[in-house]
């Protein structure tokens, strides 16, 4: 479990998804295409009832796409968070194969989509992107307690990110 | 939901709901959105107020002018356009600013004409969704964040594809309790449907004697005279409706404790919008439900409190003038006819005009026509004071400096003033612009019996099909925004059959802000993409002329996709 340890000390929070307020607007899809120079990591499912889905990468703790990356392009930084190396990625499908999720996009102009939860953001507090702009308040990033996980909310991420206070 | 006004934020001027989003230039000069929490707000967003920062830097941007077809300064244009409005008599100008940005333009145009004595037109431009809620007495909504409050929530038309940060509130009043209820009424399924308790679909030519109906079977006594119908059962009748399914509608309502009404009237989505918003209000006030409708642009529901006090004229009156030839200098500011109103109607409007100016922030084909082309800032990249469509009067932060040389709406002005030697004006006070809820034309004079019979849909609108859902929102927004919003959500991938016969992929573009492309893949060599087609309902024949088609480099020769013509209702 990583964590980043700053004076103020840490949280640890994960993303949250409550599919029964998910409305498939694709705001998420968008906040996350334009913050990450036109690549996505987040796409989306058809399911029953709601129009679409996010599917956002689990973060597991040892990580299939690392394992099965030949080209040292997926890593875990020094926060946990599972991330791809635009410099180093080829391409090669290797991560899109390994995952057992299937929440890595294939191809992007030869490379691969993965959420990296906004490392850009979420060490320094903010939200990742997607749960800044969900309206309908599906997506959340939080330390999953119990209220929440009553309220309907399920985990999206499957591992525990660490951001400061 | 959105903060409160009181606070001078970045906002998004999209829609009325006034979501606090912004934009920063990262160490790479790269354009980024602020969203809500960055900015201390509520949360409160969507993908329109996320698209708009990406058309800061687009491709397409306007930066310089052009004088009849030559690239020129800002100051030469605008000498150009002074010269030209000076040889005009005043009374034969015409100047038509956007409403849908901060209203200092607007109000310093109003000064202008004031301060030089002149007879000119002065129009404010509100898109085609919100003249019918205009129409129709709308002059504000009670804050979004009360549909939590209700019990029973009766959505009129796509809300959640038009307004998407509603969602909240109406999933917090699913929430509350066993017997909270959303009910949804729309012409096609959508994701409003989707995402309602119980939803009715029904034609959109019979939109509004759906709503008719159940505002007769809910107790509107008016409405059952504005349509000459003796009961709902009538209305339901003569429009070949289901009644069972609406009176099931009427039912939740009528055991309601404090019901709400919303209403979305994006372009197309159903005839006689008028009519609908009208019946909707008649049903709100039996029932004593709130009513909102929503507003697809920012200001337009402030446009009646505008015209009488800033001596506005309306559109109508402005394309009369044009069709005979009584406009000698036509300017447009800051908005695009060409993506906003069927091609014949732009173009037939300006072919008598001796000099057509228009100051715009993306190149367009209404550019293309003009004689005189100025750059201007985007609505976001001005600050001022916009009203919500609560009707508070919120001031807006700019997001971004707008790029060297490119004026705001007040900058041009004062520009223009000091070409026409006139003093450098001060915005019109926005005195009136606080609205008033209420009130409003009588529901006879909106409704009526032709509402029975099938209407023409509003022009304007392409349905892209193919896709998991009719997109209805898209012609809800200008172009541009449309193209980016599509783009970037990734939503060229996810086109498909859909049951609609559909020849090889392709790639297609709308007109007017030129380049809405739905990119495809050739199916041979390579992952072949879904088959793309684009239906058309067959009323809006005008709405073919904003289609083209065009190759995309490095694809391959591909068909032309199908333009099939298919009802609404599937």
């Amino acid at each position: 479990m990583a964590e980043a340890a700053t004076e103020a000390g840490t949280v640890e929070k994960q993303l949250l998804l409550d599919p029964s307020r998910c409305i498939g607007c694709k705001s998420c899809a968008a906040a996350c295409f334009l913050g990450h120079v036109e690549t996505p990591g987040l796409f989306y499912e058809d399911v029953e009832r709601s129009s679409a889905m996010p599917m956002i990468c689990r973060q597991c703790e040892e990580a299939p796409c690392v394992d099965a990356c030949p080209n040292d392009a997926m890593y875990e930084d020094e926060s946990g968070i599972v991330r791809r190396s635009v410099v180093h990625c080829t391409g090669c499908r290797c991560c899109y194969l390994a995952c057992p999720f299937g929440v890595i996009d294939d191809i992007v102009r030869h490379q691969v989509g993965k959420c990296d939860l906004c490392a850009d953001r979420t060490p320094s507090g903010r939200d990742p992107r997607c749960v800044s702009v969900c309206p309908s308040g599906a997506l959340r990033f939080a330390v999953p307690d119990e209220a929440l996980l009553k309220e309907g909310y399920v985990l999206l991420s499957g591992r525990t990110i660490s951001a400061r206070r | 939901m959105p903060s409160t006004p009181e606070r001078q934020l970045p906002r998004c001027t999209m829609c009325g709901m006034g979501c606090t989003v912004g934009a920063e230039r990262d160490e790479m000069g790269r354009v980024r959105t602020l969203y809500p929490s960055d900015l201390g707000a509520s949360q409160g967003a969507c993908v329109l107020g996320v698209t708009a920062a990406r058309l800061v830097g687009a491709e397409d941007r306007l930066f310089r002018g052009r004088v009849d077809g030559q690239e020129a300064t800002l100051a030469r244009a605008t000498d150009a356009l002074a010269a030209r409005i000076r040889a005009a008599s005043p009374d034969r100008v015409a100047v038509v600013v956007d409403l849908n940005r901060p209203l200092e333009g607007l109000g310093t145009a109003a000064r202008l004409r004031i301060d030089t004595g002149a007879d000119a037109m002065l129009c404010a431009f509100v898109p085609p969704q919100d003249v019918p809620l205009v129409a129709a007495g709308v002059r504000s909504c009670p804050p979004f964040a009360k549909l939590s409050e209700c019990d029973v929530v009766l959505t009129i038309g796509d809300v959640c594809s038009s307004h998407p940060v509603v969602a909240r509130p109406l999933r917090d009043m699913q929430r509350a309790g066993r017997h909270h209820r959303w009910l949804c009424l729309d012409s096609a399924p959508g994701r409003t449907s989707r995402s309602a308790d119980e939803a009715v679909i029904v034609p959109a030519d019979a939109m509004a004697a759906a709503v008719a109906a159940l505002a007769v079977a809910c107790g509107a006594g008016g409405v059952a005279d504005a349509v000459a119908a003796g009961d709902a059962s009538a209305i339901c009748k003569a429009a070949g409706l289901d009644e069972t399914a609406l009176d099931g509608l009427a039912r939740a309502l009528d055991g309601a404790e404090s019901p709400g009404v919303v209403v979305s009237c994006s372009t197309g989505r159903f005839a006689a919008p008028e009519g609908v918003v009208a019946a909707a209000r008649e049903l709100a006030r039996c029932r004593s439900a709130q009513f909102w409708a929503l507003p697809l642009a920012t200001n337009g529901l402030a446009l009646p409190s505008l015209k009488d006090e800033w001596g506005l004229q309306s559109l109508a009156e402005l394309h009369e003038a044009l069709v005979n030839e009584r406009v000698d200098v036509l300017l447009m500011i800051g908005f695009d006819p060409s993506s906003a109103l069927p091609a014949g109607m732009w173009r037939q409007g300006i072919e008598g005009c001796q000099t057509t100016a228009w100051a715009g922030s993306l190149d367009c084909a209404f550019a293309a026509e003009a004689d005189i082309v100025l750059p201007l800032a985007l609505p976001w990249e001005e600050s001022g004071s916009c009203l919500t469509a609560q009707g508070e009067v919120q001031e807006v932060s700019r997001w971004l400096a707008p790029p060297d040389g490119v004026p705001t709406v007040v900058e041009l002005l004062l520009a223009l003033a000091g070409g026409l030697g006139a003093p450098s004006p001060e915005p019109m006070p926005l005195s009136a612009a606080g609205a008033q809820a209420g009130g409003g034309p009588p529901v006879q004079s909106l409704l009526g019996p032709e509402v029975l019979e099938r209407q023409e849909l509003t022009e304007g609108q392409a349905l892209l099909i193919g896709a998991p859902e009719p997109h209805g929102y898209t012609g809800g927004l200008g172009l541009a925004t449309a193209r980016w919003q599509r783009h970037i959500a990734h939503e060229e991938k996810a086109l498909c059959g859909a049951g609609v016969p559909a020849p090889a992929a392709g790639v297609l573009a709308l007109e007017g802000n030129g380049r809405f492309a739905v990119p495809a893949r050739a199916a041979s060599g390579g992952t072949p993409w879904p088959a793309a087609a684009v239906a058309l309902p067959a009323h809006w024949e005008a709405c073919r002329e904003l289609l083209s088609w065009r190759m995309v480099e490095g694809i391959g020769p591909v068909a032309e996709p199908a333009v099939v013509r298919v009802s609404v209702e599937e």
